[in-house]
Parts: C-alpha cells; sequence; structure tokens
C-alpha cells in the first residue's frame, strides 16, 4: 500500500515537472496525446467492455470540433454553449443512426461505423456555410477563465491532464457495477444476458452515445487549443488512431487510452528525423504490439476486481 | 532587380555549377553565428510531390545566399516535415519556434497548414513567409504572414480573363472537393461579370479514384472550354477518353512536372496558368532556372521558383535592416513592392501578396514541354 | 439527361464495379477460407500494381512479364502474411479483433515501406490493347475497360470452376468448413490455409494491375481500395465470392447512379449510406448464401 502512494506521489510529481524538462513541441505532443486519450478511451471502453469497434470516432471528434468552432466563431456564443451544442449534437447523431446500426455484429458494425465516418467527412466539405469547407474555421480563442487564457502548450498541459485523468476515473466507474457486469455479460454470452433481463440493443445505444460524447469533447478541446480547424483533421487515419491508442494500451484496462495514446502521438514525432523509414519502423512496432502484446502494453495490469 | 546584381547571380551560378558537392557555408568570407531560419515543408503526404521540389530549392538558395552572407553571416534553414497536416505543421512549427534566435518561418505550402501556422506566428510576432495563397479573410489581419501565391480569387480572374479572351461562351468546370473548390467559389462570384454561361460544374471527391461519371456529365454540356480544378492527373485523362474535344486550361496546382507526365497522352495541348515556364526562361529567371537545373539536372516549376523566391526575400530584407533587427522592422520592410525571379509582389496590399492578373504566364504542353501562349490578361 | 449520358455513366459504374468486385472477391475467398477479415487487400492490389510499374518501367522487362511478376508479388505476399502474421496469432489464440486490428497494421507497414522503396509519385501503367477506345453507339468505353471486364469474368469463372472441381479447391473448402474433419482426412489445413491467402494475393494483385491504367496507383490508396471491396464483399454477403462480385457491380453502378441523379458531391455519401441500408435491411448481404454467417 505504501509502495502505491510512493509510486502515485512520484508519477505525479514526474507529471507535474516534465513541461519543465521537454522541449516545447514534446509539451505540445503531450496535450495532443491527452486529446487524443480521451477520444481514445470512448473507442477502447466501447471495444473492450462491450465489443463493439466505432470507426466513426474522427466524426464526432469532428462535430464536437465544429460546433464550437461555429458557436463562438460565427455565432459569437460563449464556449460553454459551445461545448453543449457539439455534445447535443453528438448525442443525437449516435442515438439515431446507433439506433438502426447496433444490432449488427462485428464487422459489419465497424464497417458501418466507418461508412459513417465518410459520410460526416463528406458533409464536412459539403456544408461549408457550416464548416467553411476545405478552408476550415479559424479564430476559435483560447480557454480562459477570469482573465487567464490558456495560450501556451505549457500551460494547455496543467489543464488538460487532470481532466483527463476525472473524465477516465468517471468513466472507469461506470465499468464498475451493474452497467459494467451487464455490459460484459452482453458482450461474452449476449444470450445469457437476455435472460437476465439486459436490454442489449437499448445499452448498445446508450454506450455508443457515451463514447461519441467522449470524441466531441476531445474535439472541443482540439478546437480551443489549435484555434483552427478544417476537415483534414478529421480523416479516416485520425479514427485509427482512435482505435490504436486503447489497443495498444491494452483494452482490458480502461486506463489503458492513455499510455497507447502517447505512444501513438510520441513515437512518429520522436522517428520523424529518420526521414520517411520512420513509418516503416512505426508500422513495425504497431504490428509488434499487436502480435505479441495482445492485451496491450498495460495487459498485466489487467483490472483485479473481475472486471476485465 | 532586388539585392542580387545580374552579374552577382552569373557568379553564384558558375560557383555552384563548379562546386556541386561542396558543403552548405562556403568557406572564406561568410562565418559568424549562423542567422537562423525555420522552413516547413512537406516531405510527406498529399502535398509531398511538390514538397520535394520545394525543398531542394530552398537548399539551392540558400548555398546561393552563403555565397556572399547576409551581412558576412551565414544563413542556416532548419527544415521540418508538416506531412501535409494543419496538426503535424502546429507541433513542428513550435520546435521551430522554440529555437533561439529564429529569426523568420517559411512555408508551409499547404493551405490548412499555412492557416493553422499563421495564427501562433501573428501571436508571437515572428516574420512569416507561406508558399500558398491566402485563403480565410481572417489572415489579412496577419500582417507579417506573407504570401507567395495568389489568393483563390486571381487564379479564377486567370481562368475567366482567358475564357473571355478566346471568346469561350460555355464553360463547364471540373473540381475536386479540396483546393478545386475554393477556386471554383471564387470563379462563381466572378462569372457574373462575364458574357459567360457555365453549362456543368461536376465536382468530385478528394480522395475518390475516377471521375468519369462526372466527366461524361461535362461531355453531355458540349462546352467549349473546360476548367480542370485539380492537382491530380485523373480527371485530364477521363476527359480525354471520353473522348471530350473542347480544351481544357487549369491554374498552378497541376503545373507540376510529375503530375504533367501521369497524365500521359492526355496532357497534350492542356493550357496552364501559372508564372514559370523553364523551357523558355525570362531574362527576370533566367539565372534562377540555370542554377537549379544545374545542381538538380532537371527544370523548376512554380512551387520550387516560390520557396526560392522567398529565401531570396528574406535575404534582401535582412541585409537591409540586418540580421538582429527585429521582427517589427523586419515584417515593415517586407510590406512593400518587391520583384521577384518569376513574378512581381506587392505586400502591402491587403491580400498580402499583391501578385496582380497581368502577372499571369499562359503556357500550353505540346511535345513534352511547356510552350508560352501570347496571351496576356487585363487586372 | 440523354440515354447516352445514362449509358456512358453506366459504363463507367460497371467498369468500376468489376475492379471493387476483384477487391470483393480476394476478401471474400480469404474470410471463407481462414476467417479472417483482410484490411490489407487493397495493399495487394497496391503491391501487384506497383511490382508491374517497377519491372516495366525500371527493368524495362515485357509487359507481360511485368505482369505476371506483380501477380507472383501478389501470391508471395499473401503467403508471406499468412505464414509470419496470421498463424502466429492463430496459434496465441488471437480474437478476432486482434487479428483485424493486426491487418490494419500490416496495411500501414505495407504503405510504409513502397513510400520508402518507390517514392509519392502516382504512376500509370499502359492500357492493354493501347489507349484506344471503341465507340457502342455514341457511348464511348476504352478498350482497356472491356478487356478488365472480361478479364475479371474470367477470373471468377475460373475461380468457380477451381473451387468446384480440383482436389486441391475441395481441399481448401473442407479445410474452411470443418478443420478437424479436414484434418482427419488427411489435409493439411495450415497449408490449405497458406493457399488461401496466396489465392487472395493474387486475385488482389490482379485487381491492381487491370486498375492502374485508368486510376494510376501510388503508395496511400490501399485504405481506399480496401474500403470499396468490403463493401462490395458485404454487400454479397461476405462469404460468398459471387455475392462479392454482384456486391461490387451494385457498389459501382449506385455510385454511378448517384452522380448523374444527385449533385455530384453527393456520390459518396449516396454509396456510403446504401451500404449502411442494405445492411441493416439485409444483414445476410443481397444473396444470402447457404453458409450464414453475420460476422
Amino acid at each position: 500500500m505504501v509502495r502505491h502512494r510512493i509510486a502515485s506521489i512520484a508519477g505525479v510529481a514526474a507529471w507535474a515537472l516534465l513541461p519543465t524538462v521537454l522541449p516545447v513541441h514534446y509539451v505540445d505532443l503531450l496535450v495532443f496525446s491527452a486529446i487524443l486519450a480521451i477520444g481514445g478511451l470512448g473507442v477502447g471502453f466501447l471495444l473492450g467492455q462491450a465489443g463493439i469497434i466505432n470507426l466513426a470516432q474522427a466524426g464526432f471528434y469532428g462535430i464536437g470540433a465544429y460546433a464550437s468552432a461555429y458557436c463562438i466563431v460565427t455565432l459569437h456564443w460563449s464556449a460553454w454553449i459551445g461545448l453543449a451544442v457539439g455534445l447535443a449534437v453528438s448525442a443525437v447523431v449516435a442515438a439515431a443512426i446507433g439506433w438502426p446500426i447496433l444490432r449488427l455484429n462485428g464487422h459489419f458494425l465497424a464497417l458501418a461505423t466507418l461508412a459513417l465516418l465518410v459520410i460526416f467527412n463528406a458533409l464536412f466539405l459539403e456544408w461549408d456555410w457550416l464548416t467553411g469547407g476545405s478552408l476550415g474555421i479559424s479564430g476559435v480563442p483560447k480557454i480562459s477563465a477570469f482573465g487567464y487564457a490558456l495560450d501556451s502548450p505549457r500551460k494547455f498541459y496543467y489543464f488538460v491532464w487532470p481532466l483527463t485523468v476525472a473524465i477516465f476515473w468517471l468513466v472507469a466507474n461506470v465499468t464498475r457495477g451493474r452497467t459494467g457486469l451487464a455490459m460484459r455479460a452482453m458482450r461474452d454470452s449476449p444470450d445469457a444476458a437476455r435472460v437476465m433481463a439486459v436490454d442489449s440493443t437499448v445499452l448498445r445505444a446508450k454506450l455508443f452515445v457515451l463514447s461519441a460524447l467522449l470524441g466531441s469533447i476531445s474535439g472541443t478541446l482540439f478546437a480551443h487549443y489549435v484555434g483552427y480547424i478544417s476537415v483534414e483533421s478529421f480523416t479516416v487515419e485520425r479514427t485509427i488512431f482512435f482505435l490504436l491508442a486503447p489497443v495498444i494500451g491494452g483494452l482490458r484496462n480502461p486506463w489503458a487510452a492513455i499510455p497507447g495514446a502517447i505512444f501513438v502521438a510520441l513515437v512518429p514525432e520522436v522517428l520523424s528525423p529518420l526521414g520517411d523509414v520512420y513509418r516503416v519502423l512505426f508500422g513495425l512496432a504497431l504490428m509488434l504490439i499487436i502480435m505479441l502484446f495482445p492485451a496491450g502494453l498495460l495487459g498485466r495490469w489487467a483490472r483485479s476486481d473481475g472486471a476485465h | 532587380m532586388s539585392q542580387f546584381t545580374r552579374r552577382g547571380f552569373s557568379v553564384a551560378a558558375a560557383v555552384t555549377l563548379l562546386s556541386t558537392t561542396s558543403p552548405v557555408f562556403a568557406q572564406g568570407s561568410v562565418s559568424g553565428a549562423p542567422i537562423k531560419v525555420g522552413v516547413l515543408y512537406s516531405s510527406t503526404g498529399p502535398l509531398a510531390l511538390t514538397g520535394q521540389a520545394q525543398r531542394d530549392a530552398y537548399l539551392l538558395a540558400q548555398k546561393v545566399v552563403n555565397q556572399k552572407g547576409i551581412n558576412g553571416r551565414p544563413i542556416e534553414l532548419v527544415m521540418e516535415d508538416d506531412a501535409s497536416n494543419p496538426d503535424t505543421a502546429v507541433t513542428k512549427l513550435n520546435s521551430l519556434l522554440a529555437i533561439p534566435g529564429i529569426t523568420a518561418v517559411l512555408g508551409p505550402s499547404g493551405l490548412a497548414p499555412s492557416v493553422a501556422t499563421g495564427g501562433i506566428t501573428s501571436a508571437k510576432n515572428v516574420p512569416q513567409i507561406v508558399t500558398a495563397g491566402i485563403g480565410l479573410p481572417a489572415e489579412r489581419e496577419r500582417k507579417c504572414v506573407f504570401h507567395m501565391m495568389p489568393p483563390q480569387q486571381i487564379n479564377a480572374a486567370g481562368l475567366l480573363a482567358y475564357a473571355d479572351g478566346v471568346k469561350a461562351k460555355r464553360v463547364a468546370v471540373l473540381y475536386d472537393s479540396g483546393f478545386g473548390t475554393a477556386v471554383m467559389n471564387a470563379v462563381k462570384e466572378q462569372g457574373a461579370k462575364y458574357p459567360i454561361e457555365f453549362v456543368a460544374a461536376e465536382k468530385y471527391d478528394l480522395a475518390a479514384t475516377d471521375m468519369s461519371s462526372q466527366s461524361a456529365k461535362v461531355k453531355a454540356a458540349n462546352p467549349d472550354l473546360v476548367f480542370v480544378l485539380s492537382a491530380s492527373p485523373t480527371p485530364f485523362r477521363n476527359l480525354r477518353q471520353l473522348k471530350v474535344s473542347a480544351p481544357l486550361i487549369t491554374p498552378i496546382a497541376a503545373a507540376v512536372y510529375e503530375t504533367v507526365k501521369a497524365m500521359g497522352d492526355s496532357a497534350e495541348d492542356v493550357i496552364f496558368v501559372d508564372y514559370l515556364v523553364p523551357e523558355t526562361p525570362r531574362a527576370r529567371e533566367k539565372e534562377f532556372v540555370d542554377a537549379f537545373q544545374a545542381e538538380y539536372k532537371r527544370l523548376p516549376k512554380n512551387f520550387e521558383a516560390a520557396a526560392w523566391e522567398s529565401v531570396m526575400l528574406l535575404t534582401k530584407t535582412l541585409r537591409q535592416v540586418g540580421p538582429d533587427a527585429g521582427s517589427d522592422k523586419v515584417c515593415a520592410a517586407i510590406r512593400g513592392k518587391y520583384a521577384g525571379a518569376h513574378t512581381d509582389y506587392d505586400f502591402s496590399q491587403p491580400d498580402m501578396t499583391g501578385i496582380r492578373v497581368s502577372s499571369f504566364v499562359y503556357s500550353q504542353w505540346k511535345g513534352g514541354k511547356f510552350t508560352r501562349l501570347p496571351f496576356v490578361a487585363k487586372d | 439527361m440523354t440515354s447516352d449520358l445514362v449509358f456512358q455513366v453506366l459504363a463507367s459504374g460497371i467498369t468500376n464495379g468489376f475492379v471493387y468486385a476483384l477487391v470483393g472477391l480476394g476478401l471474400s475467398v480469404i474470410y471463407r477460407g481462414s476467417n479472417v477479415l483482410n484490411a490489407a487487400q487493397g495493399d495487394f492490389a497496391i503491391v501487384g500494381a506497383m511490382v508491374t510499374v517497377v519491372m516495366l518501367d525500371r527493368a524495362k522487362l515485357p509487359y507481360a512479364v511485368s505482369c505476371v511478376g506483380g501477380i507472383a508479388a501478389g501470391a508471395l505476399l499473401g503467403a508471406l502474411m499468412e505464414r509470419l502474421v496470421v498463424r502466429p496469432m492463430l496459434r496465441r489464440k488471437a480474437t478476432d479483433d486482434s487479428m483485424l486490428l493486426a491487418t490494419v497494421g500490416l496495411g500501414f507497414l505495407i504503405a510504409a515501406v513502397i513510400l520508402v522503396t518507390v517514392g509519392k509519385a502516382p504512376f500509370f501503367l499502359p492500357q492493354f490493347g493501347g489507349e484506344k477506345s471503341v465507340d457502342l453507339g455514341n457511348v464511348t468505353v476504352q478498350r482497356h475497360a472491356l478487356i478488365l471486364i472480361a478479364t475479371a469474368v474470367v477470373v471468377v469463372g475460373a475461380l468457380a470452376l477451381f473451387y468446384k472441381s480440383t482436389h486441391l479447391g475441395q481441399a481448401m473448402k473442407a479445410a474452411s468448413i470443418d478443420p478437424e474433419g479436414a484434418t482427419t482426412i488427411g489435409i493439411d489445413v495450415a497449408a490449405m490455409r497458406t493457399a488461401t491467402f496466396v489465392l487472395g494475393g493474387v486475385i488482389g494483385s490482379v485487381a491492381g494491375i487491370l486498375q492502374t491504367p485508368l486510376i494510376g496507383v501510388s503508395f496511400a490508396m490501399g485504405i481506399a481500395v480496401t474500403l470499396k471491396g468490403v463493401a462490395a464483399a458485404i454487400l454479397g454477403g461476405l462469404v460468398n465470392p459471387m455475392g462479392a462480385v454482384a456486391g461490387g457491380l451494385i457498389l459501382g453502378i449506385a455510385e454511378s447512379a448517384a452522380v448523374l441523379t444527385l449533385s455530384s458531391a453527393y456520390q459518396n455519401i449516396a454509396a456510403m449510406a446504401l451500404l449502411i441500408v442494405i445492411m441493416i435491411v439485409m444483414p445476410n448481404g443481397i444473396f444470402a448464401g447457404a453458409t450464414r454467417r453475420g460476422g
């Protein structure tokens, strides 16, 4: 117990000191990691706990970002309203589309969510009165409160990571308790779950909405951090990163998306001085992790309370 | 012409010819603390084709500048790949801005990366010279971000002027969902001024691999002239394979040698609206074209020229105000007229580039090379 | 909208449809034979085409020889994939999701290797039958497109014959339907799985070589090709390779029809929406075969 506590305190101290020793663009990448982790959490818990692959996450990420940007820059509403609008739209879309497609299984569902992402992308480009089309929306202001603006990577770092941890903690609590039990029953033994009065369709829809909400929060944070959003940030590549983060971290552990996101965000940067070859190394690293660590990097630390 | 006299340029070209394997900094009179300049270009991603060519131009420009240096000091370009992506561009920009003593940032060349990075450099008051056109109106507020390419309004004007000049009454447009749409919006805005009927406007998704259905609709509309607003060779091939006989005209994005080669036979007689026809260089650009060809054994085109130009512009400015003058003085010094190797700029204009429609050079691809056309647009 | 335009657009749709069909066919073959959904199938096509390009342009070999080389490369890639990725993962009892992700990772890797070896530029191959076109009435069709369609039909026919009439084909079918039973009658299930992937690789590379003269090939195209192939395969019911062919044609024609009737911009949206609707309404695909696999 004491060892755990010392380790935790040391961990927090290390986290707090990192921005002072790392070059600024690594701090910047760690901020992106946090944003990626939140969206990745959405994909990860849905896959790990309920067996559903959500490949549309980059689309919900986009909805959150565009909602915030449009509400603030074009409509001149407040940032809180922008966040709320993003969440509401994502929830409605996820519920409306989720209801029919969540009845599908396995690969079909994955493909349906991917098709959804393609539709989102096409609409992001097409509805340029809303999204600015290929030109995007610029001028999203930094998050600020009481005159203090988060206008540097370091300031944003100290804001976004505690927020990320809080969100993860909230979601991890969902996977405990009866809802979590119901999810895992539904994943592992659907017929038995039905007998136990677990309404699979409703539960799946609720989880899909939650996943979308996390994507939306991620998008709003992204818009406020970078200040300019364009459709190129919401591609299939981004959605694969949202998927890779929890997979690399380990699907059995709800916190896994954090080390996974850090890996996905930092490794390409660390390798990029090598030139184009870095992509080969990144691909190889991915393959090795998926093949050799099927439980992910955190596989050894799967939850010990029976939740897995 | 600018700081370099014609003689100076010839000497530089000769030295370059003789010393193709010389190190980055010429020996001798150029010493002292290097003047650091960050460069963002696209080594990977959809813009990689032009990005690689720009990299060559940046390095050549650095070499040539360092024959003489800037007040005796060498210039040092720190190159970073933005992966044609705004998020990566922002991260790499942050790492460039963290370099102590960074004087300015050159690039990127993509529209979205330019807008994204421009917000940061203007907030941090670091001069930036972008090799893309201005996209959003908000960018006009950024008085220290300069553009080496014209906005889409000028591209559109160049196309419409030609259509008007050849008395084409029925014009069809085939455009992609990215850059093409931006130009098309400008064409729609300005088209009303001309006695032109747009008989077809067919859009295709940027990621699409085949546009033959859209091309069929263009063919069915029986146009006199077709605007092809795309950076990809495929729409040209689709149009010609369907035996669309109308002339095809396209703006600067497709005017890249590799793209034209990939068009195959469909490239024949396509009209390009850009700035540089290196097969027959004008006096003002001869030194650049010769130096580039000597160094890399191939001809440069517009994106290379823009990259080269941005280095030369910065060099001229720093020689004028001194390398340690500070951002405000540098920005103020740039903000005026500048006669580049391949075109004239006026950075005091609201679109931060000042290129005029009359600066366009119209050329046609014939028999494996670009051939100048006599047409000149009016402002 | 004249009938000429309709037929012209239909011709495009059918040509594209056959390409999607071939990619979907390869996917379906692999899925039926090994239960692996190969997210790198598009990259088989890209590799086949790229090897052909390199042999033709750089080694200056005759076109026919280069094509054979491309197909051989596809076959080799399939075999390597089975040996180095699929087999070890099956040994470790990997889940379906892990296997899918491994193929996604492989797709990344292949694209990266192509980027590093060949570069970023797009490449085109010469069209079969010369750069000539044929006029059927007022409709212009490339000779190459006709050859593409004929080749695709031949491939599909040969595949059907292969599974029905050859020893190897029947052994592969048996090994996939009932591995344990197959082993008891002396079928080497692992070798059959390798053969399945080789076959998938061959079909994929044929698709790549056929499509490159029309749309070109570049290192990043794998994902787009895979997506269309998956859509085709699923429309056809995933386990029924012939269904994949029909699925591909339906997808190609639907896309073209969307361009014709809706604004061109909605082409992709229409295709994807159609896919989602069909999956919901007919989860076994349009051609629900005797073997029902819901994924």
